[in-house]
């Protein structure tokens, strides 16, 4: 009961209708203010030494398309993010914490450069925070051995399979 | 009266200048996000000036390790005290600090030294990411060195050791799209005036279970105002004290610069009424 309150409690906040004029994702400059600052990320990324290595050998454009994909529906700008979510693509990625807070600098640092207001900043990050515990540690996967032996046939675990080509 | 320029404190400062200097060359100064360390109180632990925080000193992460040190100097009417201290965090997880204070009784034109040692464990959770924010626990040692006031007074010993449990929080963009950090520690403690009175008295030797409290603003990364409130015990017969409040702003242009100017109210301290004054300290981490 309670729980069936308090969800409707989030839901009925969520779905509060966000005024255009106060909307997150006009504060980021749209859709190609967004592009704009996932570019600049990328480029700070790579300038990293504590994450460049995380992102090397993947397709960067398709990071980008994704990046910017997410973020726009983050900010509740309309956009459709077709990637898989963050669990699924950091799992078994061994993500520290050191990483993880290379990545949110990297955010700020490049939303700074962006000419993006302090108070969008902080709006961005407030949605982003909560995703640190799907991406930080993240379980590992089973071994195929392991799953084999414990799952037999049954393929629980098809929808986890990492995915190469998703570096975030 | 008139203030003299103290020499020792101003060597510190320009010690520490130096080793800026230095460390700004330096590659590695943690990773967690600027200001989320806290600066360094006058325990020599971070948090504020004179409250104590959930968070560790300096800004490793669970990889890392970093060290800081700071220099304080705290002006009210009829007291100064200087503090230095160094701190090592391990992987965020464990801080271990050493901080020496020098209390001037500048109307006996004396002056009273403590050092103290100081653990901080984090036990779960993280500021700035976790819902329910960051849980630490601390046990700090002092030892008085100069206990011939302090026994004047009737304290009964010249050391104790505090124990307390902090948790901390940041609120991203919760005021005004601005991120907030809000703390509270519960310390049980015998300290009289954080132990430069000594600690306990003929009449009073228990522990006293005492809150501390502080909160602040950011104004953007680089700048954090705010205000503190530190409840204290009440030891000494005839010799009342009172809790302690600052307000306090802090610019933090980097992870290896944190500068803190406060203004100070710590009441009543050993019969003299009203002192208030300022605080400034300087914070290098690498």
């Amino acid at each position: 009961m309670l729980a069936l309150i308090l969800l409707a409690l989030l839901t009925g906040c969520q779905s509060t209708p966000a005024s255009d004029s106060n909307r997150l994702y006009d504060h980021l400059g749209e859709r190609d203010g967004i592009s704009a600052l996932t570019e600049t990320l990328l480029l700070t990324i790579a300038a990293d030494p504590r994450i460049a290595d995380d992102f090397r050998g993947t397709d960067i454009n398709r990071v980008h398309r994704m990046l910017t994909d997410f973020i726009c529906v983050i900010a509740d700008g309309p956009c459709n993010y077709t990637g898989d979510d963050m669990a699924n693509v950091h799992r078994g990625l061994e993500i520290s914490s050191t990483e993880f807070n290379a990545l949110v600098e990297a955010l700020v640092l490049s939303m700074e450069q962006r000419g993006i207001a302090t108070g969008a900043q902080n709006r961005l990050l407030a949605k982003l925070a909560p995703l640190r515990r799907d991406i930080v540690d993240a379980p590992a996967q089973l071994s195929p051995e392991l799953r084999q032996l414990i799952l037999g046939d049954l393929d629980l675990y098809r929808y986890s399979a990492p995915r190469a080509d998703q570096g975030l | 009266m008139t203030r003299r320029f103290a020499i020792a404190p101003a060597l510190s400062y320009l010690s520490l200048l130096l080793l800026i200097a230095w460390t700004t060359t330096s590659p590695a100064a943690g990773s967690r996000l600027w200001a989320t360390g806290g600066v360094t109180n006058i325990n020599g632990a971070a948090g504020g000036g004179i409250t104590t925080w959930a968070v560790l000193n300096g800004y490793a992460s669970d990889t890392e390790s970093t060290v800081n040190v700071a220099a304080s100097s705290a002006h009210v009417d009829d007291f100064g005290v200087q503090t230095v201290s160094v701190g090592y965090n391990w992987a965020n997880r464990l801080a271990v600090t050493v901080a020496q204070n020098r209390l001037s009784v500048r109307p006996l034109n004396t002056t009273i030294r403590q050092q103290t040692v100081g653990l901080k464990l984090r036990l779960a959770g993280e500021a700035l990411y976790d819902r329910f924010g960051q849980y630490s626990a601390g046990i700090q040692y002092t030892h008085n060195a100069d206990f011939g006031i302090p026994a004047l007074l009737g304290a009964r010993s010249n050391d104790g050791v505090d124990f307390y449990l902090a948790a901390s929080k940041v609120f991203l963009a919760a005021v005004a799209d601005r991120n907030v950090i809000v703390n509270a520690t519960a310390r049980a403690t015998r300290a009289n005036q954080l132990g430069l009175l000594g600690f306990g008295s003929q009449t009073d030797n228990g522990y006293d279970l005492v809150g501390e409290f502080s909160a602040g603003i950011f104004l953007n990364r680089r700048w954090l105002l705010g205000a503190e409130y530190r409840q204290k015990p009440d030891n000494l017969p005839g010799v009342p004290e009172d809790d302690w409040k600052t307000f306090y702003l802090v610019y933090a242009p980097s992870r290896w610069l944190a500068l803190s100017l406060a203004y100070v109210d710590l009441g009543r301290i050993a019969g003299l009424d009203d002192q208030d004054g300022y605080f400034l300290s300087l914070q290098s981490g690498f």
